[in-house]
């Protein structure tokens, strides 16, 4: 069921280890500026510009990032407890660039 | 004018996504090889493409629109992440099946296209009636 990621996994298995790498990295950037930044600026500073325009956009990086992690666990990439950190981590402020650093040795280290 | 011609874009987009993911669905089922690999072609090529163009579209109308916070989006928007995350399965699944050059057997996969059309009637629904609590 469960395929490792080594050289059977087709060519661009590289290509899209580095797409869900950048795709976590803007998640979870979004996520740190929306809880740090924008919703301070909303409660505290009386702007809510901020939350109006970064919600989204994060929201959009979440979905995006979401869809990478359930196509390459159906696809048979990853062990299911690999997936729960991938979603887990990436829901807590500051978790999803644990996730960057781990796909990162994950990719050097194929 | 620029609002109702995103939305255009939207629909459009939002067409083309779930007639490719029905025929995806469909696929998935008939357990041929030969046919998958023509529909993960058109799925690499136009419809993942379509389903980034719904998720670029249908926040900026929401923004646009004042719609955020509203019930009926509230409502819509996990509904639109599901069928997302159905296209990912798909996609996924495709991607095994061209990988080990084999089509394994998936019972839930068997349940995608009703579930695309169930989910699909319910979005329409919620966007076109615009309920509000």
């Amino acid at each position: 069921m469960t395929v490792p990621l080594d050289d059977s996994f087709m060519d661009y298995a590289p290509v899209f280890l580095r797409h869900l790498r950048i795709m976590a990295a803007i998640e979870a950037t979004t996520l740190v500026l929306l809880v740090f930044v924008a919703v301070p600026l909303k409660h505290l500073g009386g702007m809510p510009a901020a939350v109006r325009w970064l919600g989204p956009v994060h929201g959009v990086a979440f979905v995006a990032y979401l869809w990478l992690v359930v196509t390459s666990a159906a696809s048979g990439a990853w062990q299911r407890s690999e997936v729960v950190r991938l979603i887990v981590a990436a829901i807590v402020p500051f978790g999803g660039f644990l996730n960057v650093a781990w796909l990162a040795r994950k990719r050097a280290a194929r | 004018m620029i609002y109702l011609s995103i939305k255009a874009l939207h629909v459009a987009s939002v067409i083309t996504f779930v007639a490719g993911l029905l025929v995806l669905s469909i696929c998935a089922a008939t357990n041929n090889l030969v046919i998958l690999r023509v529909m993960r072609r058109w799925d690499r090529r136009v419809t993942t493409p379509a389903l980034a163009m719904v998720w670029i579209t249908g926040p900026t109308i929401a923004l646009m629109g004042h719609w955020f916070g509203a019930a009926w989006l509230t409502a819509k928007l996990p509904l639109v992440v599901l069928l997302s995350a159905l296209h990912g399965m798909l996609a996924g699944f495709s991607r095994r099946a061209e990988r080990d050059d084999t089509v394994g057997e998936s019972s839930a996969l068997r349940f995608a296209a009703p579930a695309v059309i169930v989910i699909v009637v319910a979005i329409v629904f919620l966007a076109v009636l615009k309920f509000s609590r």
